[in-house]
């Protein structure tokens, strides 16, 4: 994961995550598990750790947490949304 | 300490604005706001089986206390019963008819829930599984995704 901004190298991919709690437009290496997303994510927003956390794509589809996210062909720019189904207790 | 009726519904309002965007992109209904009750209703679909759920929400004391969520039953207008409720894989909608999470009123001790152990209504956005369910819309879109993930949904409760 790459926490410092910049546009343009092979093998990052800056994207816009939208939360409830606004947005937030940061760089990623493009083999970045969607795990480490959602992580990072969650920790820039202050989320607890016992959320139950999902990353989604414009269309819709869930982005399944093993995967990376060069595999979801996404490009800079790209919005991806932050959801939590919230943990049953 | 009791939250002034004009700044619950200050900070409903603003929160129901910012579900519009949802509301046009999955076709939830979004009833008037009873500013007197600080209550309203969202009807959504489930895209899986086109089932419909009609979710109530009564804000009294927002955001000192959570939200009193419950659901209504849309053929009989029946409140907290468990036909009008969703089901999915794990508790979240309990059996119970409650949403069981901190960020429902209904889950708690003192108002007749099964979390005797959640004393204090006014740590609901800081309890350690809150997580990111501290807005209106955040609620709204968990309880969509429930009905909307086939891995998660599984139907009306009965």
């Amino acid at each position: 994961m790459n926490h410092e901004h910049g546009h343009g190298h092979d093998q990052e991919l800056t994207i816009v995550i939208e939360t409830t709690q606004g947005n937030w437009e940061e760089t990623f290496a493009k083999t970045d598990k969607v795990s480490e997303v959602i992580e990072a994510t969650r920790q820039h927003f202050g989320f607890s750790q016992e959320g139950n956390y999902q990353l989604k794509l414009a269309n819709g589809e869930t982005m399944r947490p093993e995967r990376t996210l060069v595999s979801y062909h996404l490009k800079d720019g790209d919005y991806l949304t932050f959801v939590d189904l919230g943990v049953a207790v | 300490m009791a939250v002034d009726k004009a700044v619950s519904l200050s900070i409903v309002k603003s929160e129901l604005d910012e579900c519009r965007g949802d509301a046009d992109r999955y076709h939830w209904e979004i009833s008037t706001l009873d500013e007197g009750t600080l209550s309203f209703k969202v009807k959504m679909i489930s895209p899986i089986d086109k089932e419909i759920f009609i979710v109530s929400f009564k804000c009294d004391n927002y955001r000192e206390w959570p939200p009193y969520i419950d659901f209504v039953d849309p053929i009989s207008g029946q409140e907290g019963i468990k036909n009008a409720y969703p089901l999915s894989s794990d508790g979240f909608f309990h059996p119970n008819v409650l949403i069981c999470h901190p960020c429902s009123r209904k889950a708690y001790g003192d108002f007749k829930g099964p979390h005797g152990d959640w004393r204090n209504l006014a740590v609901w956005e800081t309890h350690p599984k809150t997580g990111a369910l501290k807005n209106i819309r955040a609620i709204l879109l968990a309880i969509y995704e429930r009905i909307s993930q086939p891995e998660i949904y599984r139907g009306r409760m009965k």
